[in-house]
């Protein structure tokens, strides 16, 4: 029985195609503006000239998050009407027929996950295709990555067949919410960090 | 979060903490007025506060339907009181208005005593200060820096108390200088030469906290160097010139009620004994506060990605 679903990511081979975001949006039929799965795109450095000479010293990588199924929600604990819930195999599942819109989970997810349905009037969220997952099959995202960056089970069993961390620059720190996800950083990442690389598809993922 | 989408939650927190405010400020005025002066008298002062109160409570309530997606499922916002500060909030002010309706349909119907009217300000008054707590409890979330400190409590209380006041201050003196009944007279006298006076200096100095924690903020918001707070620098950057306006108001109100000024000729000052610088004072506070709320949604900005 698995205790705790989570995402793993492979940083450093995503190539930022987007399948998986295409994917995700293609089978629950989100219209333009909701993204239950970004992919951010991280940039950052400049050339450098020595004498005559232009060296590069940029750097850019990609991450691909989703709603994270964190171990300690916030969007839960904030939930006036009880809409979200965590089933016991640690997917957080957002009951629309609950939801009155008041956007408070919205507020607090520091990943962005919670992303408001203008049609329904409802707040809406990556429930980890768990109809397809009861069923054995895999994510839409996970069976659509062309890469293989994209990888799913028990948080544990990830943490210890890929290593990984959950806790990759630009994502906030992971002691507020306890995000179920594994990611394998970008060689970049580091660097990304010290330099301050930047978001540069803002547009595109809010 | 875009501004002109938190009209709603503008307006309900706005005069919710009004109501609050006028309430606790008005009954501990009648209580003590109890002592000196006719309950019939009182009566009829105690109906005005109550019946204002309970008309702004349910506006402002009304108001935050449009905010909400499915406002038709609001009976499940009390769903989880074990967590959440929204469904604390709205459980409090379902307290706040029953009292408060009690009050006034006991006060109508002329049941009352020493010991109900103190029962009513105690609870009446806690329901209110605990909504007020949950509000600003309920914005204090880890992952929204620009409303998790310090002057997001300090604010909605002092905003509670100063509006609070103000609107005492503006209806009794409106009431009591328009209406002819002969039980008001001695209370009108008693409230002109003394009480009035109070519930401006209360005002004053509530105005004084308010003018001081958003000089602080506006200090603090250029000197942010860590990274999340450097992010945060602009956001607070870009609505400086708000901030500013604000805080003019909040000195212009505290000028009309120290010393009545009123660049109009058209109005006299203090010192006339007219109450126009009371309506003033409240225009110019509650435009003040309506300007800072606006400002607090405006600061919104949400760690993470």
């Amino acid at each position: 029985m698995v205790k705790q679903y989570a995402f793993y990511i492979d940083s450093s081979v995503c190539s930022g195609c987007k399948a998986c975001q295409m994917a995700c949006k293609d089978k629950h039929d989100l219209e333009v503006g909701r993204l239950w799965r970004r992919v951010y795109e991280i940039s950052g450095g400049e050339w450098k000239k020595k004498d005559n000479l232009w060296s590069p010293g940029v750097f850019a990588y990609n991450l691909s998050i989703a709603c994270n199924h964190c171990e300690d929600p916030l969007c839960k604990k904030s939930c006036p009407t009880k809409a979200i819930s965590k089933r016991e195999d640690g997917i957080v599942i957002l009951n629309q027929k609950k939801c009155i819109g008041c956007r408070y989970c919205e507020w607090g997810c520091p990943y962005g996950s919670l992303q408001y349905d203008k049609t329904s009037g409802t707040m809406s969220k990556c429930h980890f295709c768990f109809d397809l997952i009861d069923r054995g099959e895999l994510p839409a995202c996970v069976s659509a990555c062309p890469m293989r960056a994209l990888d799913f089970g028990d948080l544990s069993e990830l943490r210890q067949k890929y290593l990984g961390s959950n806790q990759v620059y630009p994502l906030p720190p992971s002691s507020l919410t306890g995000p179920a996800i594994v990611i394998k950083p970008h060689r970049d990442s580091t660097r990304a960090e010290m330099e301050k690389g930047r978001i540069s598809n803002l547009e595109e993922v809010r | 979060m875009m501004v002109s989408d938190s009209w709603p939650l503008i307006c309900f927190s706005v005069l919710m903490q009004m109501s609050v405010g006028c309430f606790i400020i008005s009954e501990f005025i009648c209580l003590t007025y109890s002592r000196r002066f006719s309950s019939a008298g009182l009566r009829l002062l105690r109906l005005l506060s109550r019946f204002l109160v309970l008309v702004l409570s349910l506006l402002a309530v009304a108001l935050s339907f449009f905010h909400l997606g499915k406002p038709w499922r609001a009976f499940g916002i009390l769903n989880n009181l074990g967590s959440s500060w929204l469904s604390r909030e709205i459980i409090c002010i379902l307290v706040f208005i029953l009292f408060v309706a009690v009050g006034t349909i006991l006060e109508w119907r002329k049941v009352r005593g020493q010991i109900i009217q103190q029962v009513l300000f105690l609870t009446g008054g806690l329901s209110g200060l605990f909504i007020v707590i949950s509000m600003f409890r309920l914005y204090m979330l880890p992952t929204v820096p620009g409303w998790n400190h310090f002057a997001t409590p300090s604010i909605f209380l002092l905003a509670c108390f100063l509006l609070g006041g103000q609107l005492t201050a503006v209806s009794w003196t409106a009431y009591l200088d328009k209406s002819k009944n002969l039980l008001l007279q001695e209370i009108r006298t008693y409230w002109n030469q003394k009480t009035l006076g109070q519930v401006e200096n209360l005002s004053l100095v509530l105005t004084v906290f308010i003018i001081l924690v958003n000089a602080l903020l506006f200090i603090q918001s250029g000197s942010f160097s860590q990274s999340d707070e450097a992010v945060l620098r602009p956001v607070f950057q870009n609505n400086a010139v708000v901030l500013v306006i604000r805080i003019l108001l909040s000195l212009w109100g505290l000028l009309i009620l120290a010393r009545g000024w009123i660049p109009f000729r058209l109005f006299p000052d203090k010192k006339q004994s007219n109450h126009r610088y009371v309506y003033f004072a409240f225009l110019v506070l509650f435009l003040a506060e309506v300007l800072g709320r606006t400002l607090f949604y405006a600061v919104y900005f949400r760690l993470g990605i």
